[in-house]
């Protein structure tokens, strides 16, 4: 085993410990007395974001080792609801409000594209924003998946290309971690694309993801 | 999402997944539910029970995983292909569940997962379920055919169902050998979605149509975005077999095992592969894989016990090694668990016990090798009406344990009864084989009674006997030697018979060279050199 794959290993390890972990803290809430929970749900709330972060890491290893992410026929109103499940775990003050119709069908890895959704919503609530808006629609034979969100905006160092993310309690991968994933889905004559704006008066963030 | 009076089945070797599952089904209305801790329990109730949706997770602990159990459902058409089959794997572990050689399940689910996505996940599959019923129905009825001509007026009226209506229609169209059509549905996927699975399904059509250079490259580019994609390699196998790159294809399925070892069918063809190849390391490990994996499954069959047992023996050798005396003792013990499993089966008991004879010949263990051979010997007269070919095996293994007499008096029976003419063959080569044993019987007794005369002085006599046992092509260099001996001495005491000088030459040439390491050398040497002397005073 060379010193990459052992790294890879450890990693995955480390995300199935903090999985043992989360399940025992998640256990160890219901058993408590109610006025102790609110004790450790700070503390549970952390390890869900350390979690996530675990499943990242395998899922940025595995993508860069040319791991096998199958598309297939997805609904992108699935695939946001349970997206916001995980999001509504660190973030149940936030507001989001889905546009999506029910059959409307998108072609990418469920998994990998949920965990990118998950992400651009953490990155909303971070920056500040209290209330996001997710729309998609079948653009063809691709799909055009849009999050918008009421908080400051992208700053321009961002607009022009730069994902390196310095904000407090962000893991610094949120945008450059959903544009690989992204790309993962382009096609050989058909890109896949995350595009970065802001809104109307310069306010709010505004992501449009273009899947083939 | 109505699960009532449906009977669902959940396979999960951990009690709280089991548990957590189970809540999470009752909550979408299931009321008939059934649960197996292993995958053997899970095939026994699949055996009993006519499930509509089955949730498997993959990794089941020792024993049977979940792709096995689906293979045998599916395989003893005990699960309908209108069920409904759902795999669970762990996070992002889709890639390594992958590798069915025909078996695919409806749906991955992966873990962790929530009621909310489980419920939607049934719910998607379930729609695309009911549009495909005629066609499972079809499939059900063992109407292949028509499950296709179902499959173009699904896919008519739900052209959003391209994918898996087409990969239906794909499988269903090779099934048929209506290689065009199925070329036809993979290509109208890759037109606009750029699914694997498609590109591999071109390129076996790409095969089968004949051309395999193009199936070849479309493989290998797969294999180039996919590595992991083991059925590429499955595939690949296959067509180099076709093309007589064996050593290649081997390598391609040896690929595969790495990948996904716990197909059975899959290390069945590299054990065999690997046998035709005389890669017997690669095959005995082979073997006993597929003999593991099928001990508690539909696959389980004396064959591979047998073919274990035959790598293993080009493995063995007389030696007194720790490695040789486990892989013995492992070889014997497959033997004895064949005979065990299959005890009702009086045939594959005799191929058991000729396996363990050949066994004990490849250690050298003669006593022990004739012990079996009449074990064999046993089991075969218990065989009501012996096969002609279980008569012939008997007859080699009389042979090799030197029987011959018995082999002789085998041949001769079966003779008398008439043999197939598929088996002649075989016979021709044992009865050459019994023919070169008695020649070389008659070589030695003739050669005996040439010694005993030559010691008596009868020269002439003893001649004679040496002059009928080199007759026999099978006479070895020390009869040739004893020949040589009596004509020397008797021109040497008697008289200078120039034909028997003649003689000593002709002899002398089929002895060859004689190495200078052989005991037998010095002898030679002074045969020859008295030849040369009487040749000298014979004036020749």
């Amino acid at each position: 085993m060379n010193s990459k794959d052992l790294a890879g290993a450890i990693i995955h390890d480390l995300k199935n410990q903090l999985h043992s972990v989360l399940m025992e803290g998640e256990k160890a809430y219901e058993d408590i007395p109610a006025e102790y929970q609110a004790v450790l749900t700070p503390l549970l709330a952390r390890t869900r974001r350390v979690h996530q972060d675990a499943m990242q890491l395998v899922t940025l290893y595995r993508l860069q080792e040319r791991g096998n992410f199958p598309a297939d026929d997805a609904w992108p109103a699935d695939t946001i609801h349970h997206a916001i499940e995980c999001f509504r775990a660190h973030f149940p003050d936030v507001v989001v409000s889905v546009d999506v119709a029910a059959d409307c069908q998108g072609y990418y890895n469920d998994s990998l594209m949920q965990m990118a959704f998950a992400n651009l919503m953490n990155n909303s609530a971070q920056a500040g924003a209290t209330d996001i808006r997710i729309h998609a629609e079948e653009e063809g034979s691709g799909l055009m998946i849009r999050f918008e969100d009421n908080g400051p905006g992208f700053q321009e160092d961002v607009l022009n290309g730069d994902r390196d993310s310095d904000k407090e309690g962000g893991s610094g991968m949120g945008l450059f971690f959903t544009e690989l994933i992204v790309h993962h889905h382009s096609q050989p004559s058909k890109p896949a694309e995350m595009r970065l704006s802001n809104g109307d008066d310069d306010q709010g963030a505004v992501v449009t993801l273009h899947l083939p | 999402m109505n699960l009532q009076g449906q009977k669902v089945l959940i396979v999960d070797d951990l009690v709280e997944a089991r548990s957590a599952l189970k809540s999470m089904l009752t909550v979408l209305g299931a009321d008939r539910v059934y649960s197996a801790t292993n995958g053997r329990e899970a095939v026994d109730l699949i055996m009993e029970h006519d499930f509509d949706l089955v949730l498997s997770d993959y990794n089941l602990g020792k024993g049977k995983d979940g792709q096995q159990v689906l293979e045998e459902a599916r395989y003893t058409n005990r699960l309908r292909a209108t069920a409904t089959f759902v795999m669970i794997t762990g996070e992002n572990a889709v890639d390594r569940v992958m590798g069915a050689l025909e078996y695919d399940p409806d749906a991955y689910i992966t873990k962790p997962f929530t009621l909310s996505i489980l419920r939607e996940r049934l719910y998607r599959l379930s729609l695309v379920k009911h549009i495909l019923k005629p066609v499972n129905q079809a499939i059900d009825d063992g109407d292949i055919d028509g499950a296709i001509s179902q499959c173009d007026a699904v896919m008519v009226e739900h052209p959003r169902l391209l994918l898996p209506v087409s990969r239906l229609l794909g499988k269903l169209c090779l099934r048929q050998e209506r290689y065009e059509d199925a070329l036809e549905a993979y290509t109208r996927v890759l037109e606009s979605r750029p699914a694997s699975w498609a590109r591999l399904g071109q390129a076996v059509c790409f095969h089968f149509l004949g051309d395999t250079e193009q199936a070849i490259s479309l493989i290998r580019g797969t294999l180039m975005d996919h590595p992991l994609y083991v059925q590429c390699h499955d595939w690949l196998a296959q067509i180099l077999v076709g093309q007589g790159k064996s050593e290649e294809a081997q390598q391609e399925l040896e690929a595969a095992v790495r990948i996904s070892p716990r197909a059975v069918l899959r290390q069945l063809e590299l054990g065999q592969l690997a046998l035709a190849n005389e890669s017997y390391e690669v095959a005995q490990d082979a073997f006993e894989q597929a003999m593991r994996l099928a001990r508690y499954s539909c696959y389980k069959n004396s064959t591979t016990y047998q073919q274990f047992v035959e790598a293993a023996q080009h493995n063995l050798d007389e030696e007194q090694t720790k490695e040789n005396r486990l892989l013995c003792n492992k070889a014997l013990r497959a033997l004895d668990e064949m005979k065990q499993e299959f005890s009702g089966n009086m045939g594959v008991v005799f191929d058991a016990t000729v396996a363990e004879t050949r066994t004990y010949q490849a250690v050298k263990d003669d006593e022990k090798a004739r012990s079996s051979a009449e074990k064999a010997e046993g089991v075969l007269a218990r065989i009501k009406e012996p096969t002609g070919e279980q008569q012939l095996t008997m007859t080699e293994v009389y042979i090799d344990t030197g029987q011959s007499e018995k082999a002789q008096n085998m041949v001769e029976t079966m003779k008398n009864r008439g043999v197939a003419n598929d088996l002649l063959k075989r016979l021709s080569a044992i009865e050459n084989r019994l023919s070169n044993i008695n020649a070389r019987e008659i070589a030695a007794e003739l050669n005996e009674k040439g010694v005993e005369l030559y010691e008596k002085g009868k020269l002439r006599e003893s001649i004679e006997a040496f002059d009928q046992a080199t007759r026999y092509e099978e006479a070895g260099i020390s009869v040739l030697l004893n020949a040589i001996q009596a004509k020397v001495s008797y021109i040497e005491k008697e008289e200078l018979d120039v034909p028997q000088l003649k003689d000593c030459y002709r002899l002398l040439r089929r002895v060859g060279n004689v190495g200078r390491l052989d005991e037998r050398f010095d002898r030679y040497q002074r045969l020859k050199e008295n030849c040369e002397r009487l040749r000298r005073s014979a004036g020749l």
